[in-house]
């Protein structure tokens, strides 16, 4: 499906709403200004997928995932590069960390972190569309992005949005995508509820 | 000794939590979902409850439900991620003393239970 300059512009606004209040969250959490930008929103087929040249399409990733129902169905996931990921957990839980691997606690704190941003992402979409969605509980994936997606899912025709992201806090460059796979069907549905928005 | 039960699957959350009003003289129990929570509140009767809504076993709306079918007027707030006004509503709808957003500032925290306890 490709998105007309309109539609892509309009997501591109609704997302960036949610990621204005998710900087808000991030800020608090990590008691310093947060700037998280969207430079640019694109759409591909899984099949595609691996053309893309984004790093997290073929590196090992640290993700938290959440599925959403409601007017459209999907999974929304925020990928990190295991680095960026750290240093994002170390400056919220105010430690420093000696290994690169990331354990349990650090997941769980990634976890959380992931669970505010998505929601205020997801939950901004929501409230603009006045529509409701259900999200499940968010969980800790680490590997290829492959993981991400729920295995009733995996078509090559599964229609992915990839949100690229850059979170700017305490002059470190943190970097990392947010990502939507969305059921068959459903950016279809999206869409239509943003051209509803539109008109 | 006002007794406080916290619900939240997150054990980042559950801490902030318990830093946040740990000096303020409480008595706080913990759980990692709503059935467990539920199970506290049965043994323990708390004079408030804070919960997070999105949580395996039982979610927190689960547990406002159980809750309210007791005919207990207990506080209950829900401190939770999810930013949808429907969502607010929805727990105001179910019972709900008050409806908070994560992350929370520790004073609007502090300032939600002391009005609870006036």
């Amino acid at each position: 499906m490709i998105l007309t300059p309109d539609q892509e512009d309009a997501i591109k606004e609704f997302i960036n709403i949610g990621a204005g209040h998710a900087a808000g969250a991030l800020s608090e959490l990590t008691e310093s200004h947060v700037k998280l930008s969207i430079p640019a929103i694109k759409v591909v087929k899984l099949a595609d997928l691996e053309k893309e040249d984004d790093s997290f399409t073929k590196e090992i990733s640290s993700s938290v995932r959440i599925n959403f129902k409601g007017f459209t169905d999907g999974t929304a996931a925020l990928v990190f590069p295991p680095a960026s990921a750290l240093k994002l957990v170390s400056l919220v839980s105010d430690e420093e960390f000696g290994t690169p691997d990331m354990d349990s606690v650090q997941a769980g704190i990634l976890t959380e972190i992931g669970n505010i941003i998505l929601n205020h992402i997801l939950g901004a979409i929501g409230n603009i569309f006045q529509q409701h969605l259900e999200y499940n509980v968010a969980n800790y994936v680490e590997g290829e992005i492959i993981k991400l997606i729920e295995p009733d899912d995996s078509t090559p025709d599964l229609v992915i949005m990839i949100i690229d992201t850059q979170f700017n806090l305490k002059d470190l460059e943190i970097t990392g995508d947010v990502v939507i796979f969305f059921k068959l069907g459903s950016l279809t549905k999206f869409v239509e509820a943003v051209e509803n928005v539109l008109s | 000794m006002a007794k406080i039960l916290v619900v939240d699957d997150s054990n980042f959350q559950r801490n902030q939590i318990l830093r946040a009003i740990k000096d303020d003289g409480y008595e706080i129990f913990t759980a990692e979902n709503g059935k467990i929570g539920f199970d506290l509140f049965e043994e323990h009767s708390p004079d408030c409850i804070l919960t997070d809504l999105n949580m395996p076993e039982l979610d927190g709306l689960g547990l406002l439900k159980l809750i309210r079918e007791k005919n207990t007027d207990v506080p209950v707030i829900v401190l939770s991620s999810d930013t949808q006004e429907l969502t607010a509503e929805k727990c105001k709808n179910l019972g709900a003393t008050d409806f908070m957003n994560k992350p929370f500032k520790k004073d609007q925290l502090k300032a939600v239970l002391e009005k609870v306890f006036q």
